[in-house]
């Protein structure tokens, strides 16, 4: 019984460089879905490539090399239907708020976030 | 040997000074042909009238022949004298310019006669005067250039001063949206993690007090009771929630100070429509370091004040300087007063800071909104802020006033109308520029 159960536990991708931020990221989530790291965009491309099961992005929006809202373009050319989710302090960010009005994001979750509002949100994009 | 008298003639007669001979009762013994030239008088006319006795002064009258004879005083001091820039009228009725020497000289009957010389110099005077007039012009000319090199430095300097404040304001911008966004993860740590540390105290001590609560060994018992009297955990029960609202109460804190940095910093040239009462809260939050305990803030705000269309980041700071100069004026302990009113029959909105300090000086009164013009200590003030503060509010199509208030310190009005003029969305430099 408990095998499938636990295969049916969406997984989510988190995306941040700040070790800090994905450890908070895993400890909000851990308890309903499985977590996912990378520390970059291009990590984050590769584990893409090897997990066909990733249900939903959280990504940071400044990181070294390719930013949050580069990714979410490269993310949905590969996978149209995978909700992202941006987390930035920068909420008037230009690329920020072209991206979202490209229709590119799913959600833009503004730092510092609440630990239930987050949980609440990705349940909710998810269909929970 | 000649006489002495037929000597002088000889002497004269080539002269081209006008010259005459005059006996101690001003006849004239003798003129040269210069005389009769500038006397104006044909030749014969000029002889009949010397003939008939004629004094000195009424064939060629100079101005000084009645009231000041330089021939009588030469005779009379026995010696040679001279004077410049004597006029007279010639019988043609032109006026014409000499200069006068007079010479006693003894003759063989002993007797004194005196020798006038005339030398005409009105050309020379005329050439002076228009010389004169000449460097005078170009005196002025010189004087205008430099008012003109003049007011160009100082356009120069406040373009100087412009760009030094934008790139001042641009850096400032940078660097107040890197420590925003450099403290947000941090911050977010803190505040994101604290829950966590909240509900790991609390299975904690549910687990302690599962232990607690079960029937223990002695030894046990006595072992866990030493351990909770060591870790003073009675103490612990009551303060651990505290210390977590303290940490979250800091967080939350830290993050709006964050919020301020960043709507501060905020760029865009659209025009906004814009709380003022909420702006100038932010930035009373801004300069809190400078009023802690020390500054009192007291708000008279009018109900129903209207949200502007604005450059709201342009605005703040306007708000920003004059607060900051309030603090700053305000040695020790006293009071900032903001009143913001409706005025115009609802059409602009006055903002009033007042505060209790020295006030404006009566000589620095016409100065405040002078590019530079500071009064703060050097390297405190740049004399930038009101003068950068005057033409936000110019550009927005309001004032900038300012006086002393009833209590002595400085009270500063700004009046922004409801709706700003589309000048306001440009850079604040640019407005700048235009007024200067």
């Amino acid at each position: 019984m408990a095998e499938p159960q636990l295969a049916r536990v969406p997984c989510l991708l988190v995306v941040d460089d700040e070790p800090l931020n994905r450890d908070l990221l895993r400890r909000t989530l851990k308890r309903d879905f499985e977590v996912v790291e990378a520390e970059d965009a291009r990590e984050a491309l590769v584990v893409l490539g090897e997990r066909d099961d990733v249900a939903l992005v959280l990504c940071d929006q400044l990181m070294p090399g390719r930013s949050g809202t580069e990714l979410a373009k490269e993310v949905r050319a590969l996978r149209p239907a995978l909700p992202f989710v941006l987390l930035t302090g920068y909420d008037d960010d230009p690329d920020v708020t072209a991206a979202r009005t490209g229709g590119l994001l799913a959600a833009v979750v503004a730092k510092p976030w609440q630990a239930p509002a987050l949980r609440g949100l990705v349940a909710k994009l998810l269909g929970r | 040997m000649s006489s002495v008298l037929d000597q002088i003639k000889q002497v004269l007669e080539g002269s081209v000074d006008a010259a005459v001979v005059l006996d101690a009762d001003r006849h004239i013994l003798y003129y040269n042909r210069a005389y009769e030239a500038s006397t104006g008088l044909r030749g014969r006319q000029l002889a009949q009238r010397v003939a008939a006795g004629d004094h000195c002064y009424d064939v060629f009258p100079l101005e000084i022949c009645k009231t000041d004879c330089l021939g009588c005083k030469a005779r009379d001091a026995s010696r040679a004298l001279r004077v410049d820039e004597i006029k007279a009228v010639r019988g043609d009725g032109e006026e014409l310019t000499f200069i006068v020497a007079a010479v006693p000289v003894k003759i063989d009957d002993g007797s004194m006669v005196v020798i006038e010389t005339y030398r005409d110099v009105t050309a020379d005077v005329r050439i002076q005067r228009r010389l004169k007039v000449l460097l005078e012009r170009e005196r002025r000319a010189k004087e205008n250039l430099e008012e003109v090199v003049r007011e160009r430095t100082q356009e120069l300097r406040q373009a100087q001063a412009q760009l030094v404040h934008q790139e001042k304001m641009s850096s400032l911008g940078r660097l107040v949206a890197g420590i925003a966004h450099e403290l947000n993860n941090p911050i977010n740590f803190v505040y994101g993690n604290v829950d966590f540390l909240g509900q790991y105290m609390e299975d904690l001590l549910r687990l302690v007090s599962l232990v607690d609560g079960a029937a223990l060994p002695d030894e046990v018992r006595k072992a866990f009771e030493d351990a909770k009297g060591q870790i003073e955990f009675d103490f612990l029960i009551e303060d651990w929630r505290k210390l977590l609202r303290s940490i979250r109460a800091g967080a939350e804190r830290t993050a709006s100070i964050v919020q301020d940095l960043k709507t501060f910093s905020r760029a865009g040239g659209e025009l906004q429509e814009a709380d003022i009462v909420a702006g100038i809260e932010t930035t009373l939050n801004l300069i809190a370091p400078l009023l802690k305990n020390r500054i009192e803030v007291k708000r008279q705000i009018a109900p129903n004040v209207p949200r502007i269309l604005c450059h709201a980041g342009h605005v703040n700071q306007v708000f920003m300087n004059i607060l900051t100069n309030a603090a700053q004026a305000i040695h020790g302990e006293g009071w900032i007063a903001v009143s913001i009113d409706t005025v115009d029959e609802g059409r602009a909105v006055r903002i009033q800071i007042a505060d209790s300090g020295p006030g404006i000086r009566q000589e620095a009164m016409a100065k405040v909104t002078d590019p530079f013009f500071t009064t703060k200590d050097v390297g405190e003030g740049t004399g930038l802020g009101l003068w950068i503060s005057e033409n936000i509010v110019r550009a927005h199509g309001g004032s900038l006033e300012w006086t002393n208030g009833a209590a002595g310190g400085a009270m500063f009005t700004v009046t922004l109308p409801v709706r700003a003029l589309e000048t306001a969305t440009r850079p604040a430099i640019e407005g700048l520029a235009r007024s200067g």
